[in-house]
């Protein structure tokens, strides 16, 4: 909400302090200052000027060569203005003044060859429309040589508050002007509220209209008034409102919206003579298909809509906007002001079905006070008298409307003044004040308006009564709050929580992440983090009707939520590749979440599996499910700075890295199974099974996925499931070995077909139940060569042997290597040369 | 060795001569460890000199003669091991490295909010926090209706959320984990948890996604003087000592008295010292009516909870400017970082 610090000025003293210091004062009320903008639309002298002299410009018939004295001088101004005549007093800028915040810098200036210093104004040269065919007429009575911002209030500050959602009370200046006398201990800021039926007593009527409320409507006041003829909204009015951020539209629409930015209570003008019916007034809920075309110009279809109506005809959204059909015009007789209380839900639900959003549902949303109806009322009158007298400046008026009295209608059950008990003690342990004395309580709380009803002889037990504006404050917590704010949070003394001493119990894999990132981070590859929505094209593993979709995606493109964030961190490689004029090597990883519906997906585990059954609505969907995972991605990459590294030396760097990161996650047994993930090469993938758990993918990437997101260059990829990988984690237990005697090697090789993948050498080998000696081995070559035959390859262990009895003889070991040879061969997938 | 003792003087003398005819021969053959060994060693010839010394009778002017031969073998040697050196450096600079020479590609890296995330989670643990997490999917009560969020109460506007489309929520704050810890730990409670929020926002200073950090203290005695400061401590030790902390009176619908939390940021700016106030995020004493959703009795326990904006934060540490950057993917960024924070300085934002 924008306020006018000029306005403001007229609620509450607040002459001597700065912006800043305004702005600080709300800050620690709770209302939050987002902006100040000063507003230096006039500098310099812009003055009133009376022409003493006028004749006409000697070479130029629509030309006026002006007199004009400035309280001390006169000056010779050229001014073009039909409505120049002598006596008039004007608007007069000197030389060396600037108009519309700089943009008008006033020169000497020559007119036809004569000088002229300084200008008359019209209302376009002060920003205040687009009006340029006369200029501006101030009042007789003012004083020549002052500054025209007594009479047009140009300069000033808006400050830009964020009300919380809990203060629909401070959503009007004078709500704004409470809180802010509170704070600086001022004298409360009341209404100068007319008495309006005193003072039209001989005027005022008894309306007869018939009023029907529902049970969402507490309070209907009506009043009918006859409109005397107002053609002008005066500037300081026009300012004020738009410095408010509200258009003026007319001077009654202008005077609806002044008072309720003055009271926070919403109103709404309807022109008598178009209702349907008059006498009658019904505030009911739509039926079905009913219509209303709002002041917006919009034809809306009803669904449960609050409405008020005549006649049963629809006349306005309660509480959201009136109808088109009864709108007031320049041509309105008679008005019929609505000031009403409505429940706040059926009108926040109005607004959003309609996305009509508009100053009076905002209001109502966060609840209006029953008792600024009546009050309002009044204010309408007293503003519609002001400007009766069609001036443009401030000034008295003795203009008296003929208004009706005041119809109110009250639902049967008002709500109750609220009264609270406080305890003294509570609040003491609740803000951590040992020391707070319940005097200091009640003075604080005073200022606030709350009420002292009651209280105990120790004084315990303080009662109080809640001001029928302060709709937040229902239990004795909210009391320990207005306490604390008023008296300061920054005079609160800070302390140090005491606890019991206890060993920290994280949820599962908080350790498991913590050490993943780190381990990935420091061999080479860097994290990512990502947004997890995505297209249907780049959920991985589950279909769209299983994925989660969101109702509300922010980018209609990516709708759904990931099922693994594969896919978004393949295209961060894509897009650093598109940044980056030269191919570079990429390493990246991320942890994410994937989500699914599918039930074969193994859930997490999360701390709400003992709290859901708390739920207190039943038939609620599933939850989905949301599983860790790993993603790793690299490629692109060159050896050292000249060579291009080989597909395989990329290749098997990054399997490195997954095995050494299984080992240092306390994961044993790890083996390789064959995988068609598509996402990666239909030949070059690998399962990784973790004691015969599937714990993730390793592999090279698929040349048709690298296509369709245009990647150049050949990547590699890991996917692993973090939920799995926890649960596999096992804590190191093993024997030292003593050496005691000496180790012996043997080379062996033998051919076999290319499709044969070492792993199953190796688990042969781990077969090999005659095996005694044979400590371990290593892979030492590979060979391929026309004299083995295009379709084989051949293979050389070092295999290493060592008793922990004797030395080993070269017969022991040759036993045990032709023993080996010959179970090999027996499987009949190899062979030797 | 001769017994023969008037022969005793010449055949020393002959050894003498023998030892060094012996040297010379070898000295261009092996090197300097060799004769260092074969001459001057335990086992060496000098070593046999000076045992048939006890069969020489002019034991004066054989051990003189001796003594020359020392001398003469240890500065030959020494010269030739200089010799040596002087060529081993020499292949060695045949063999010189550039070590200045760049290596790996790609830098390791961990992403500037992990690194706040896990910076603040270790200041937590020492102080016996449990870290926890939770479901970024939730159901409409875990996410308001137990935090006090009224059906069809503005309050919800504060945060745009996202639905599902069978209406349930991605989680608007990590505050969803108190109540799922509310409901399954009774009191005391100490826990934090780090985690990715979502918010139907997008702007230059709004992401959909985000981090917060959540706290949450129940215990019997918990005072907002309490909160305030933890707060103070927490910031202490993040952004150094100095560092001033600032509660502001705030609407938050599941704590009461609530507070925004401001940190005093004092920068350099065409030479002037600047101060400003930033918003790190919102805290405040658990609201009783919380309590009382998750079945825990509010005047027996009090407690506090807070959540900071852990982007904002390593935005504010690091000096980083765009919010929107930080998710973008951009590896020149990305590699900026180290992987582990300890004690690093805070760099404060302009």
């Amino acid at each position: 909400m924008k306020i006018s610090r000029n306005w403001l000025q007229e609620w509450v003293q607040v002459e001597q302090l700065s912006d800043a210091e305004i702005a600080d004062q709300l800050t620690s009320l709770g209302i939050e200052v987002e902006s100040i903008e000063v507003l230096t639309e006039i500098t310099g002298d812009v003055v009133v000027g009376e022409i003493v002299e006028a004749v006409k410009h000697p070479d130029a018939d629509s030309l006026w060569l002006c007199q004009v004295f400035d309280g001390q001088e006169k000056n010779q101004v050229i001014c073009g203005a039909p409505n120049v005549k002598k006596g008039l007093k004007a608007c007069y800028a000197k030389v060396g003044a600037t108009l519309q915040a700089g943009k008008i810098k006033l020169k000497k200036a020559k007119i036809r060859g004569i000088e002229s210093f300084g200008m008359l104004l019209a209302e376009d040269e002060l920003g205040l429309s687009q009006d340029h065919n006369v200029i501006i007429e101030l009042p007789d009575d003012a004083t020549v040589g002052e500054s025209i911002l007594k009479w047009i209030p140009l300069n000033d500050s808006v400050l830009d508050l964020s009300i919380t959602p809990n203060r629909g009370d401070a959503l009007s200046y004078w709500g704004v002007a409470r809180e802010l006398a509170a704070a600086l201990k001022y004298e409360k800021p009341t209404l100068p509220v007319p008495d309006p039926q005193a003072k039209n007593r001989t005027e005022a009527f008894t309306l007869d209209c018939k009023i029907t409320l529902n049970e969402d409507c507490s309070l209907f006041t009506l009043r009918e008034i006859e409109v005397p003829s107002i053609t002008v909204t005066p500037y300081w009015l026009r300012l004020r409102l738009e410095r408010s951020g509200v258009r003026s539209i007319s001077p009654l629409v202008d005077i609806s919206n002044y008072v309720m930015l003055e009271t926070g209570q919403p109103l709404h003008f309807y022109d008598r003579d178009k209702l349907p019916s008059p006498q009658s007034i019904e505030v009911r809920y739509a039926r079905r298909d009913e219509k209303v075309k709002t002041l917006d110009g919009q034809e809306r279809t009803l669904k449960g809509d609050l409405l008020i109506c005549s006649k049963d005809q629809p006349i306005g959204l309660a509480g959201v906007m009136g109808g088109e059909e009864t709108e007031v015009s320049e041509q309105t007789q008679t008005i019929y002001i609505e000031a009403a209380n409505f429940d706040p839900v059926p009108i926040r639900l109005s607004a959003k079905r309609h996305h009509l959003h508009s100053e009076a549902s905002h209001r109502f949303e966060r609840r209006v006070d029953h008792a600024t109806a009546v009050i309002a009322q009044g204010r309408v009158l007293h503003w519609i008298n002001q400007l009766a007298g069609n001036q443009l400046f401030p000034g008295p008026s003795e203009h008296r409307a003929k208004a009706s009295e005041v119809l109110e209608v009250y639902k049967a059950e008002m709500p109750q003044p609220i009264q609270i008990a406080l305890r003294t003690s509570r609040i003491r342990r609740f803000l951590g004040m040992p020391a707070l004395l319940a005097a200091e309580i009640k003075a604080v709380l005073d200022r606030l308006d709350f009420e002292l009803i009651d209280q105990t002889e120790d004084q315990e037990r303080l009662l109080f009564q809640v001001p029928s504006y302060r709709f937040d404050i229902i239990r004795e917590v909210d009391l320990i709050e207005e306490f604390a704010r008023l008296h300061g949070y920054d005079k609160i003394t800070p302390s140090i929580p005491r606890f019991a001493m206890s060993e920290n119990q994280h949820a599962p894999l908080v350790d498991l992440e913590r050490e993943s990132k780190r381990f990935w981070a420091s061999r080479g590859y860097s994290e990512q983090i990502l947004f997890p929505f995505v297209a249907e094209s780049d959920l991985s593993s589950v279909s769209p009707d299983q994925a989660v979709r969101l109702h509300n995606p922010i980018d209609i493109k990516l709708p759904f939520m990931q099922d693994t964030p594969f896919f978004p961190l393949l295209d961060t490689v894509r897009l650093n590749q598109a940044a980056s004029i030269e191919d570079r090597g990429l390493a990246f990883f991320t942890v994410g979440l994937g989500f699914a519906r599918d039930a074969t997906w193994s859930q997490g585990k999360h701390v709400c599996a003992g709290s859901d059954q708390r739920l207190p609505q039943t038939n609620l969907p599933p939850r989905p499910i949301e599983r860790n995972f790993l993603c790793i991605l690299r490629g692109g990459e060159r050896k050292k700075w000249q060579k291009q590294k080989t597909e395989e030396e990329q290749f098997y760097q990054l399997k490195a890295d997954a095995v050494h990161y299984f080992q240092s996650m306390g994961l044993r047994d790890l083996r390789l199974a064959e995988s068609d993930d598509p996402r990666f090469h239909p030949l070059n993938q690998v399962e990784l099974m973790v004691q015969g758990v599937r714990v993730g993918v390793l592999g090279y990437l698929s040349p048709y996925v690298l296509d369709k997101r245009e990647i150049k260059g050949l990547f590699f990829g890991l996917e692993l499931d973090l939920d799995q990988v926890e649960g596999l984690r096992t804590t190191l237990r093993t024997q030292e070995e003593e050496a005691r005697y000496p180790e012996l090697f043997r080379d062996f090789s033998f051919v076999c077909a290319e499709t044969v993948p070492f792993q199953k050498i190796e688990e042969t080998i781990e077969t090999f139940n005659r095996k005694k000696h044979l400590r371990r081995y290593r892979l030492t070559d590979i060979f391929r060569g026309e004299q083995i035959g295009a379709e084989n390859k051949s293979m050389s262990l070092r295999l290493f042997f060592r008793s922990d009895k004797k030395t080993l003889s070269d017969q022991d070991v040759s036993k045990e290597v032709d023993a080996l040879a010959a179970y090999l061969k027996e499987t009949g997938w190899i062979d030797f040369r | 060795m001769s017994e023969d003792n008037g022969n005793s003087a010449i055949n020393f003398s002959e050894q003498v001569k023998s030892i060094r005819d012996e040297f010379s021969q070898c000295r261009t053959s092996l090197g300097s460890a060799d004769l260092k060994v074969r001459f001057l060693g335990k086992k060496g010839s000098l070593q046999g000199l000076y045992q048939g010394l006890r069969h020489v009778e002019d034991k004066k002017s054989a051990g003189q003669e001796i003594h020359q031969l020392k001398e003469f073998l240890e500065h030959e040697i020494q010269a030739l091991e200089g010799q040596e050196s002087a060529e081993h450096l020499k292949t060695l600079a045949a063999k010189k490295v550039d070590l200045s020479l760049p290596c790996q590609e790609t830098v390791g890296s961990l992403h500037p909010v992990t690194l706040m995330k896990q910076l603040l989670i270790e200041k937590f643990e020492r102080i016996g926090f449990s870290v926890k997490n939770g479901p970024e999917i939730d159901y409409d009560f875990f996410n308001f209706g137990a935090l006090n969020f009224p059906d069809d109460h503005p309050a919800r506007d504060m945060q745009d959320t996202f639905f599902t489309e069978d209406q349930m929520v991605l989680r608007t704050h990590t505050s969803n984990v108190q109540i799922h810890t509310m409901f399954t730990e009774p009191p005391p409670i100490r826990v934090v948890v780090p985690g990715r929020t979502y918010r139907h926002d997008s702007d230059a200073t709004h992401t959909p996604m985000f981090h917060q950090l959540e706290a949450l203290v129940v215990d019997e005695g918990i005072s907002f003087a309490d909160l305030k400061g933890f707060i103070q401590f927490l910031c202490a030790s993040v952004f150094g000592s100095g560092c001033k902390t600032r509660l502001r009176p705030s609407f938050f619908p599941f704590t009461e008295p609530s507070a925004e939390v401001d940190v005093l940021f004092e920068y350099e700016k065409d030479g002037k010292k600047v101060s400003k106030w930033l918003e790190i995020g919102g805290s405040g004493m658990v609201h009783p009516n919380v309590f009382e959703a998750c079945g825990i009795d509010s005047e027996k326990y009090t407690g506090f909870a807070f959540g900071f904006g852990i982007d904002r934060m390593a935005m504010l540490y690091f000096g980083l400017t765009d919010l929107r950057a930080l998710f973008s993917g951009k590896v020149d960024l990305l590699e900026r970082f180290p992987v582990h924070l300890n004690h690093v300085q805070a760099v404060t934002a302009g």
